[in-house]
């Protein structure tokens, strides 16, 4: 009766052994067993494709050629905005609205700076003379303001 | 007596030989029985003509390859590491100079090293063997060293010139023949909207083409740097070169000096006779090595200028690149600003800055120049003249 629970171990151990055997060469199949699939026949006769030869690849360049070949360009595309600015640029009006917007609040006129910064550097200068313009306003301002109320207060005391 | 010598001198000729083999072999490459070299092995053996300036090495066979499972490594990187590794076969070939070439996997090798000897060492892992290899070398002359260290200066001064260039340069060709139709368009068109989403597109292309290329920056960068490293292992070259005339030339001095106090001494005719033969021996060996010493040192100072004047030169190309990507940028802005703002022009406005341009390519240009014209230095040295 004894060897019944033992038995029913070795049994249960067997089982669960040859499991993870199976697992084991289930994933990781030995070199030998390793099934490679059919090549497939093909039905008709290979076609014969003629390639046709790669374009001449561009040879190397020394650095003074490539920035040779830069500066054309950027002349070339100099030339072309100046030509297209003569022609098309709208009048002193109507330019960005950056420069008709003096009585933004500082913080605005910081973000539209910020904006158009990236597009010209004359551009960064010419917010930047706004925003100093701006500060010099508020303190401008706030001396006109204290005087007024200083020559109020003078009034009332008189 | 003179038997004695001759039985001493014959005993000595193979022991000396065989103290200083000039070729090695392990496994099939020395007819082992198995046809494959042993699991665990540590060999160190050093190879030597004794006198040679120069040795041509001679490296074939095949042993485990430690980097067939590192296939996205660089394969010289993969070799630098395997000094460290130990589950490794690995063969490492190091010239008088310390400089090390790694090797493992499928070789067939032939290069020059400096000096008259080398030292192989091999290793082998505890699984896993091959065919083996055999290591052998060639004496070469003083010229042949030279030669081989102008001609790889000249091929690596090519290559660091035109560094990353190829692509760059048929972008920009192809975009300038978009552009001088397009100017020739600008010129003749009447109304705005007709061109302006064309120039608009223009600009974007050429914005992503300078940032395309700036973005290069890292990859030509370390390509120059490694060819720096190469002009900086051949000035160990040069320099080992010059250390060994040197040495020589303390021995030719010494040599120089007891033989003008021998002479001084003796008083029989016919023998003074003999020691002044030695004595013009040695002085024109001593002006030969100083005129040789010379031209190594021009040869090593040459190398040295070169390499401060690359190491510049990189920088300015760095600066351009800079230059690139920040116009790439303001260039796309610029589009996508007259896009946004009904098509209106003024976003064009002093958008190029020609002037910053024209000094990088000047600074570009000189720098080049400069570099070429020691390029033509190098050209005309020989071992007997550099200017």
């Amino acid at each position: 009766m004894q060897k019944l629970p033992v038995a029913i171990f070795f049994f249960s151990f067997i089982l669960t052994l040859s499991g993870v055997i199976y697992l084991m060469t289930k994933n990781n199949p030995a070199p030998d067993s390793v099934e490679t699939p059919p090549v497939a026949e093909s039905e008709t006769a290979p076609q014969t494709t003629v390639t046709p030869p790669p374009p001449a690849a561009e040879p190397a360049r020394y650095w003074s050629e490539l920035t040779a070949e830069l500066l054309k360009v950027e002349t070339t595309q100099a030339q072309m905005l100046a030509v297209l600015l003569e022609k098309y640029a709208p009048p002193a009006e109507k330019l960005p609205k950056l420069l008709q917007i003096p009585t933004s609040t500082p913080i605005e006129v910081q973000q539209l700076v910020d904006e158009f910064s990236v597009v010209s550097t004359s551009w960064i200068n010419v917010g930047q003379q706004i925003v100093e313009l701006e500060q010099q306003r508020q303190k401008l301002i706030d001396v006109l303001t204290e005087k007024s109320r200083s020559q109020k207060d003078f009034s009332e005391v008189k | 007596m003179s038997h004695l010598k001759i039985f001493f001198i014959l005993w000595f000729i193979p022991v000396w030989v065989c103290a200083n083999p000039s070729s090695w072999a392990l496994g099939k490459y020395a007819n082992s029985d198995s046809g494959h070299y042993e699991n665990d092995v540590y060999q160190e053996k050093l190879l030597k003509i004794p006198a040679a300036q120069g040795l041509e090495v001679t490296l074939e066979g095949k042993i485990e390859n430690c980097c067939q499972t590192l296939a996205n490594e660089n394969v010289a990187k993969c070799c630098q590491r395997l000094k460290n590794k130990r589950c490794c076969d690995f063969i490492i070939i190091r010239d008088e100079s310390n400089q090390e070439h790694i090797f493992t996997g499928q070789i067939q090798e032939k290069f020059e090293v400096i000096g008259a000897s080398i030292v192989v060492i091999f290793k082998s892992d505890n699984s896993t063997t091959d065919e083996g290899f055999r290591v052998s070398i060639a004496p070469r002359l003083i010229v042949d060293v030279f030669n081989d260290i102008k001609s790889q200066l000249l091929t690596v001064l090519d290559t660091i010139l035109k560094q990353g260039t190829r692509e760059i340069y048929a972008k920009l060709t192809e975009h300038l023949k978009q552009l001088e139709t397009l100017n020739s368009k600008v010129k003749d068109s009447q109304q705005v909207e007709e061109v302006l989403k064309e120039v608009v597109n223009a600009l974007i292309t050429l914005g992503q083409i300078y940032q395309h290329s700036a973005e290069q920056r890292e990859k030509i960068v370390n390509l120059y740097q490694e060819q720096l490293k190469i002009i900086k292992n051949l000035r160990i070259k040069t320099n080992y070169k010059i250390a060994s005339i040197k040495k020589e030339l303390i021995g030719y001095s010494v040599q120089l000096k007891k033989t003008q106090v021998k002479l001084s001494k003796m008083t029989v005719e016919v023998d003074k006779q003999e020691v002044q033969l030695s004595l013009d021996s040695y002085q024109k060996h001593v002006q030969m090595l100083n005129l040789q010493e010379s031209v190594w040192q021009h040869f090593y100072e040459l190398q040295t200028s070169l390499e401060i004047k690359l190491q510049e030169h990189l920088k300015k190309i760095e600066i351009l690149l800079y230059f690139l990507k920040i116009s790439g940028k303001i260039y796309i802005q610029a589009a996508n600003v007259a896009m946004l703002r009904d098509m209106t022009v003024t976003a064009f406005d002093k958008l190029t800055d020609l002037t910053k341009l024209q000094k990088i390519v000047t600074d570009i240009s000189r720098s080049e120049q400069e570099i070429q014209q020691d390029a033509e230095r190098i050209k005309r040295a020989n071992v007997y003249e550099v200017d």
